[in-house]
Protein backbone atom coordinates (compact mmCIF):
# COMPACT_ATOMS: atom_id res chain seq x y z
CA UNK A 1 0.00 0.00 0.00
CA UNK A 2 1.50 3.32 -1.00
CA UNK A 3 2.29 5.76 1.82
CA UNK A 4 -0.24 8.57 2.06
CA UNK A 5 2.23 11.23 1.04
CA UNK A 6 2.65 9.46 -2.30
CA UNK A 7 -0.75 10.69 -3.33
CA UNK A 8 0.38 14.11 -4.38
CA UNK A 9 1.23 12.89 -7.82
CA UNK A 10 -2.42 12.08 -8.45
CA UNK A 11 -2.72 15.47 -10.02
CA UNK A 12 0.23 14.89 -12.28
CA UNK A 13 -1.80 12.20 -13.97
CA UNK A 14 -4.02 14.99 -15.33
CA UNK A 15 -1.20 16.75 -17.16
CA UNK A 16 -1.74 14.84 -20.43
CA UNK A 17 -5.46 15.57 -20.20
CA UNK A 18 -4.94 19.28 -19.62
CA UNK A 19 -2.51 19.37 -22.53
CA UNK A 20 -5.21 17.80 -24.68
CA UNK A 21 -7.57 20.51 -23.57
CA UNK A 22 -4.93 23.08 -24.52
CA UNK A 23 -4.55 21.64 -28.01
CA UNK A 24 -8.31 21.53 -28.56
CA UNK A 25 -8.70 25.09 -27.31
CA UNK A 26 -5.69 26.41 -29.22
CA UNK A 27 -6.90 24.98 -32.51
CA UNK A 28 -10.27 26.63 -31.91
CA UNK A 29 -8.47 29.89 -31.09
CA UNK A 30 -6.53 29.83 -34.36
CA UNK A 31 -9.74 29.18 -36.24
CA UNK A 32 -11.35 32.20 -34.60
CA UNK A 33 -8.29 34.38 -35.17
CA UNK A 34 -8.35 33.64 -38.87
CA UNK A 35 -11.99 34.76 -39.02
CA UNK A 36 -11.25 37.91 -37.00
CA UNK A 37 -8.52 38.92 -39.41
CA UNK A 38 -11.17 39.07 -42.15
CA UNK A 39 -12.75 42.04 -40.36
CA UNK A 40 -9.54 44.05 -40.33
CA UNK A 41 -8.58 46.30 -37.43
CA UNK A 42 -12.15 47.14 -36.23
CA UNK A 43 -12.37 43.59 -35.04
CA UNK A 44 -9.75 44.33 -32.31
CA UNK A 45 -11.59 43.93 -28.96
CA UNK A 46 -10.44 44.91 -25.45
CA UNK A 47 -7.59 42.46 -24.64
CA UNK A 48 -8.74 42.16 -21.05
CA UNK A 49 -12.07 40.68 -22.03
CA UNK A 50 -12.51 37.25 -23.51
CA UNK A 51 -12.07 37.04 -27.24
CA UNK A 52 -13.91 33.71 -27.29
CA UNK A 53 -15.32 31.15 -24.97
CA UNK A 54 -16.50 27.57 -24.74
CA UNK A 55 -19.69 26.54 -22.96
CA UNK A 56 -20.70 23.10 -21.64
CA UNK A 57 -17.77 21.35 -23.18
CA UNK A 58 -15.74 18.27 -22.50
CA UNK A 59 -12.41 17.15 -23.83
CA UNK A 60 -11.46 13.48 -23.78
CA UNK A 61 -8.08 11.88 -24.03
CA UNK A 62 -7.35 8.20 -24.71
CA UNK A 63 -3.88 6.96 -23.93
CA UNK A 64 -3.92 3.66 -25.76
CA UNK A 65 -0.38 2.74 -24.76
CA UNK A 66 -1.13 2.95 -21.05
CA UNK A 67 -4.82 2.09 -21.44
CA UNK A 68 -5.87 5.34 -19.71
CA UNK A 69 -8.98 7.31 -20.47
CA UNK A 70 -9.45 10.81 -19.11
CA UNK A 71 -11.96 13.57 -19.49
CA UNK A 72 -12.23 17.22 -18.53
CA UNK A 73 -15.63 18.89 -18.30
CA UNK A 74 -16.64 22.43 -17.58
CA UNK A 75 -19.71 24.61 -17.95
CA UNK A 76 -17.75 27.57 -19.18
CA UNK A 77 -14.22 28.51 -20.21
CA UNK A 78 -13.05 31.79 -21.69
CA UNK A 79 -9.81 32.91 -23.27
CA UNK A 80 -8.37 36.33 -22.27
CA UNK A 81 -5.88 37.71 -24.80
CA UNK A 82 -4.03 39.77 -22.22
CA UNK A 83 -1.74 37.33 -20.52
CA UNK A 84 -2.92 34.58 -22.87
CA UNK A 85 -5.01 33.05 -20.08
CA UNK A 86 -7.77 30.47 -20.03
CA UNK A 87 -10.30 30.77 -17.16
CA UNK A 88 -12.17 27.52 -16.66
CA UNK A 89 -15.22 27.44 -14.40
CA UNK A 90 -15.71 24.45 -12.10
CA UNK A 91 -13.35 22.15 -13.97
CA UNK A 92 -14.06 18.46 -13.45
CA UNK A 93 -11.28 16.08 -14.31
CA UNK A 94 -11.61 12.33 -14.29
CA UNK A 95 -9.12 9.65 -15.19
CA UNK A 96 -9.74 5.92 -15.48
CA UNK A 97 -6.88 3.45 -15.45
CA UNK A 98 -6.50 -0.32 -15.60
CA UNK A 99 -7.42 -2.38 -12.50
CA UNK A 100 -10.27 -0.08 -11.55
CA UNK A 101 -8.04 2.82 -10.57
CA UNK A 102 -9.99 6.07 -10.80
CA UNK A 103 -8.86 9.59 -10.04
CA UNK A 104 -11.23 12.55 -9.92
CA UNK A 105 -10.37 16.21 -9.35
CA UNK A 106 -12.68 19.17 -8.88
CA UNK A 107 -12.14 22.85 -8.16
CA UNK A 108 -14.22 26.00 -8.29
CA UNK A 109 -11.81 27.57 -10.77
CA UNK A 110 -9.13 26.56 -13.20
CA UNK A 111 -6.65 29.07 -14.62
CA UNK A 112 -4.40 28.14 -17.50
CA UNK A 113 -1.46 30.49 -18.16
CA UNK A 114 -0.51 29.40 -21.65
CA UNK A 115 2.69 31.43 -21.96
CA UNK A 116 4.04 30.19 -18.62
CA UNK A 117 2.52 26.74 -19.26
CA UNK A 118 1.11 26.67 -15.74
CA UNK A 119 -2.27 25.43 -14.58
CA UNK A 120 -3.89 26.51 -11.31
CA UNK A 121 -6.77 24.70 -9.71
CA UNK A 122 -8.24 27.18 -7.25
CA UNK A 123 -10.77 27.14 -4.42
CA UNK A 124 -12.09 23.89 -3.01
CA UNK A 125 -9.62 21.73 -4.83
CA UNK A 126 -10.59 18.12 -4.13
CA UNK A 127 -8.80 15.13 -5.62
CA UNK A 128 -10.14 11.65 -4.96
CA UNK A 129 -8.37 8.48 -5.89
CA UNK A 130 -9.77 5.01 -5.71
CA UNK A 131 -6.98 2.48 -5.77
CA UNK A 132 -6.84 -1.09 -4.45
CA UNK A 133 -10.34 -0.48 -3.05
CA UNK A 134 -8.97 2.41 -0.98
CA UNK A 135 -10.24 5.94 -1.37
CA UNK A 136 -7.76 8.72 -0.71
CA UNK A 137 -8.80 12.34 -0.68
CA UNK A 138 -6.52 15.32 -1.13
CA UNK A 139 -7.94 18.77 -0.42
CA UNK A 140 -6.44 22.24 -0.64
CA UNK A 141 -7.37 25.77 -1.61
CA UNK A 142 -5.01 25.83 -4.54
CA UNK A 143 -2.80 23.52 -6.56
CA UNK A 144 -0.39 24.62 -9.24
CA UNK A 145 0.81 22.35 -12.03
CA UNK A 146 3.92 23.69 -13.75
CA UNK A 147 4.51 21.83 -17.00
CA UNK A 148 7.96 23.35 -17.52
CA UNK A 149 9.47 22.41 -14.15
CA UNK A 150 7.15 19.34 -14.00
CA UNK A 151 6.22 20.25 -10.44
CA UNK A 152 2.93 20.27 -8.59
CA UNK A 153 2.85 22.61 -5.63
CA UNK A 154 0.74 24.57 -3.23
CA UNK A 155 1.58 27.12 -0.58
CA UNK A 156 -1.81 26.67 0.99
CA UNK A 157 -2.90 24.16 3.61
CA UNK A 158 -3.11 20.68 2.15
CA UNK A 159 -4.77 17.65 3.69
CA UNK A 160 -4.54 14.05 2.50
CA UNK A 161 -6.81 11.52 4.21
CA UNK A 162 -7.54 7.88 3.75
CA UNK A 163 -8.81 5.15 6.09
CA UNK A 164 -6.38 4.96 9.02
CA UNK A 165 -4.07 7.73 7.85
CA UNK A 166 -4.07 11.53 7.80
CA UNK A 167 -1.41 13.91 6.49
CA UNK A 168 -1.48 17.68 6.79
CA UNK A 169 0.93 20.48 5.90
CA UNK A 170 0.94 24.19 5.12
CA UNK A 171 2.55 23.81 1.73
CA UNK A 172 3.96 21.09 -0.47
CA UNK A 173 5.84 20.57 -3.69
CA UNK A 174 6.07 17.38 -5.71
CA UNK A 175 8.79 17.07 -8.32
CA UNK A 176 7.49 14.58 -10.87
CA UNK A 177 10.89 13.86 -12.35
CA UNK A 178 12.56 12.85 -9.09
CA UNK A 179 9.40 11.62 -7.37
CA UNK A 180 10.35 13.72 -4.36
CA UNK A 181 7.68 15.43 -2.31
CA UNK A 182 8.57 18.19 0.14
CA UNK A 183 5.99 19.43 2.63
CA UNK A 184 6.58 22.24 5.04
CA UNK A 185 5.05 24.42 7.67
CA UNK A 186 3.80 22.38 10.61
CA UNK A 187 3.63 18.94 9.06
CA UNK A 188 1.29 16.56 10.89
CA UNK A 189 1.05 12.84 10.16
CA UNK A 190 -1.30 10.43 11.93
CA UNK A 191 -1.40 6.67 11.55
CA UNK A 192 -4.15 4.74 13.33
CA UNK A 193 -3.11 1.56 15.11
CA UNK A 194 -3.77 -1.64 13.21
CA UNK A 195 -6.92 -3.36 14.48
CA UNK B 1 2.28 0.77 28.41
CA UNK B 2 0.95 -2.37 26.77
CA UNK B 3 -1.98 -0.29 25.53
CA UNK B 4 0.37 1.96 23.55
CA UNK B 5 0.27 -0.53 20.66
CA UNK B 6 -3.45 0.13 20.21
CA UNK B 7 -2.92 3.89 20.06
CA UNK B 8 -2.45 5.96 16.88
CA UNK B 9 1.03 7.11 15.93
CA UNK B 10 1.33 10.84 15.31
CA UNK B 11 4.32 12.71 13.93
CA UNK B 12 4.69 16.51 14.01
CA UNK B 13 7.58 18.33 12.34
CA UNK B 14 8.53 21.55 10.54
CA UNK B 15 9.16 19.83 7.23
CA UNK B 16 8.81 16.50 5.53
CA UNK B 17 10.26 15.04 2.35
CA UNK B 18 9.05 11.85 0.75
CA UNK B 19 10.77 10.03 -2.07
CA UNK B 20 8.54 7.71 -4.00
CA UNK B 21 11.42 5.74 -5.47
CA UNK B 22 12.96 4.91 -2.09
CA UNK B 23 9.60 4.96 -0.29
CA UNK B 24 11.13 6.84 2.63
CA UNK B 25 9.61 9.78 4.56
CA UNK B 26 12.04 12.15 6.30
CA UNK B 27 10.61 14.55 8.88
CA UNK B 28 12.86 17.35 10.12
CA UNK B 29 12.74 20.27 12.56
CA UNK B 30 11.27 19.88 16.08
CA UNK B 31 10.24 16.32 15.37
CA UNK B 32 7.78 14.80 17.83
CA UNK B 33 6.56 11.19 17.54
CA UNK B 34 3.89 10.01 19.95
CA UNK B 35 2.16 6.68 20.39
CA UNK B 36 0.07 6.46 23.52
CA UNK B 37 2.47 7.17 26.41
CA UNK B 38 5.53 6.81 24.16
CA UNK B 39 7.08 10.15 23.21
CA UNK B 40 10.20 10.52 21.05
CA UNK B 41 11.74 13.93 20.24
CA UNK B 42 14.60 14.81 17.93
CA UNK B 43 15.79 16.90 15.01
CA UNK B 44 15.21 14.38 12.22
CA UNK B 45 13.00 11.33 11.80
CA UNK B 46 13.34 8.83 8.98
CA UNK B 47 10.21 6.71 8.52
CA UNK B 48 10.51 3.63 6.38
CA UNK B 49 7.64 1.36 5.44
CA UNK B 50 8.60 -2.26 5.10
CA UNK B 51 7.13 -4.49 2.42
CA UNK B 52 4.77 -6.02 4.98
CA UNK B 53 3.39 -2.57 5.75
CA UNK B 54 5.05 -2.25 9.18
CA UNK B 55 6.86 0.99 9.86
CA UNK B 56 10.30 1.66 11.26
CA UNK B 57 11.29 5.07 12.63
CA UNK B 58 14.80 6.38 13.29
CA UNK B 59 15.06 9.65 15.22
CA UNK B 60 18.33 11.58 15.36
CA UNK B 61 19.09 14.51 17.63
CA UNK B 62 21.63 16.19 19.87
CA UNK B 63 20.49 14.12 21.68
CA UNK B 64 17.26 12.45 20.67
CA UNK B 65 14.99 11.75 23.66
CA UNK B 66 12.37 9.14 24.42
CA UNK B 67 9.97 8.71 27.32
CA UNK B 68 7.34 6.09 28.06
CA UNK B 69 5.17 4.98 30.96
CA UNK B 70 5.58 1.39 32.08
CA UNK B 71 2.83 -0.89 33.34
CA UNK B 72 2.56 -1.28 37.10
CA UNK B 73 0.63 -3.75 39.24
CA UNK B 74 0.33 -1.22 42.05
CA UNK B 75 -2.64 1.09 41.56
CA UNK B 76 -1.63 4.73 41.44
CA UNK B 77 2.06 3.93 40.98
CA UNK B 78 3.65 5.77 38.06
CA UNK B 79 6.59 3.98 36.45
CA UNK B 80 8.47 5.88 33.78
CA UNK B 81 11.39 5.12 31.54
CA UNK B 82 13.39 7.92 29.90
CA UNK B 83 16.20 7.58 27.40
CA UNK B 84 18.57 9.67 25.33
CA UNK B 85 20.98 8.92 22.52
CA UNK B 86 22.37 10.39 19.35
CA UNK B 87 19.90 8.16 17.54
CA UNK B 88 16.79 6.30 18.67
CA UNK B 89 15.29 3.61 16.51
CA UNK B 90 11.70 2.52 17.10
CA UNK B 91 10.39 -0.72 15.60
CA UNK B 92 6.66 -0.25 15.83
CA UNK B 93 5.83 -3.85 15.08
CA UNK B 94 8.22 -5.58 17.52
CA UNK B 95 7.95 -2.72 20.09
CA UNK B 96 11.70 -2.43 20.40
CA UNK B 97 13.51 0.86 21.09
CA UNK B 98 17.24 0.99 20.27
CA UNK B 99 19.37 3.91 21.49
CA UNK B 100 22.85 4.40 20.13
CA UNK B 101 25.63 6.94 20.64
CA UNK B 102 25.99 8.15 24.23
CA UNK B 103 22.95 6.08 25.13
CA UNK B 104 21.42 6.31 28.57
CA UNK B 105 18.23 5.11 30.19
CA UNK B 106 16.67 6.09 33.50
CA UNK B 107 13.80 4.31 35.25
CA UNK B 108 11.79 6.07 37.91
CA UNK B 109 8.96 5.21 40.29
CA UNK B 110 6.62 8.03 41.25
CA UNK B 111 9.27 10.49 40.16
CA UNK B 112 12.06 8.81 42.19
CA UNK B 113 15.04 7.60 40.10
CA UNK B 114 15.48 3.87 40.60
CA UNK B 115 17.81 2.78 37.80
CA UNK B 116 20.27 4.56 35.54
CA UNK B 117 22.13 2.75 32.77
CA UNK B 118 24.47 4.08 30.11
CA UNK B 119 26.55 2.59 27.34
CA UNK B 120 27.19 2.95 23.65
CA UNK B 121 24.08 1.03 22.57
CA UNK B 122 20.97 0.11 24.55
CA UNK B 123 18.15 -2.07 23.30
CA UNK B 124 14.88 -1.89 25.23
CA UNK B 125 12.13 -4.44 24.54
CA UNK B 126 8.94 -2.77 25.62
CA UNK B 127 6.84 -5.92 25.95
CA UNK B 128 9.28 -7.80 28.21
CA UNK B 129 11.10 -4.73 29.59
CA UNK B 130 14.32 -6.56 28.70
CA UNK B 131 17.34 -4.23 28.45
CA UNK B 132 20.49 -5.09 26.54
CA UNK B 133 23.42 -2.67 26.97
CA UNK B 134 26.67 -2.60 24.98
CA UNK B 135 29.76 -0.50 25.71
CA UNK B 136 32.49 0.43 23.26
CA UNK B 137 34.93 -2.49 23.37
CA UNK B 138 38.67 -2.27 23.10
CA UNK B 139 39.45 1.41 22.57
CA UNK B 140 41.37 3.11 25.36
CA UNK B 141 39.08 5.50 27.10
CA UNK B 142 36.16 3.71 25.40
CA UNK B 143 32.84 3.76 27.20
CA UNK B 144 32.05 0.74 29.32
CA UNK B 145 28.57 -0.16 30.45
CA UNK B 146 27.55 1.55 33.68
CA UNK B 147 24.48 0.72 35.71
CA UNK B 148 23.29 2.25 38.96
CA UNK B 149 20.40 0.46 40.63
CA UNK B 150 19.09 2.06 43.79
CA UNK B 151 18.21 -0.42 46.56
CA UNK B 152 14.60 -0.42 47.63
CA UNK B 153 14.31 1.90 50.69
CA UNK B 154 13.89 0.28 54.23
CA UNK B 155 10.38 1.70 54.53
CA UNK B 156 9.07 -0.13 51.56
CA UNK B 157 10.09 -3.56 52.92
CA UNK B 158 7.21 -5.71 54.20
CA UNK B 159 6.93 -5.88 58.00
CA UNK B 160 8.11 -9.31 59.43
Amino acid sequence: MRPISAFFNLISQFIPLLLTFLMAAASYWFAVQSELSLFGTQGKADPTTSDYYLRNFSVQSHNLAENKYSIIRSEFAEHIPQGNVWNIEKPELEQFEPANVMVKANADKGVYLLDEDQIFLKENVIVNSNNEGLTTTLTSDEMKVDNITNEISTDKKVLVVRPGQRFEALGATLNNDTGELTAQGSVKFRLEAKQ
Amino acid sequence: LQSDKQQPTTIDANQMTYNEKSNVNVFSGNVLLTRGSLVIRGDKLTLTERSDGTQFAKVEGKPARFKQQRDSETPGEVLLINGTGNSIEFDGDKSIVTLTGGASIQKSTNGQLTESISGNKITYEQNTEFLNVLGTPGKTGGSRVQAVIKPKTQASEPAN
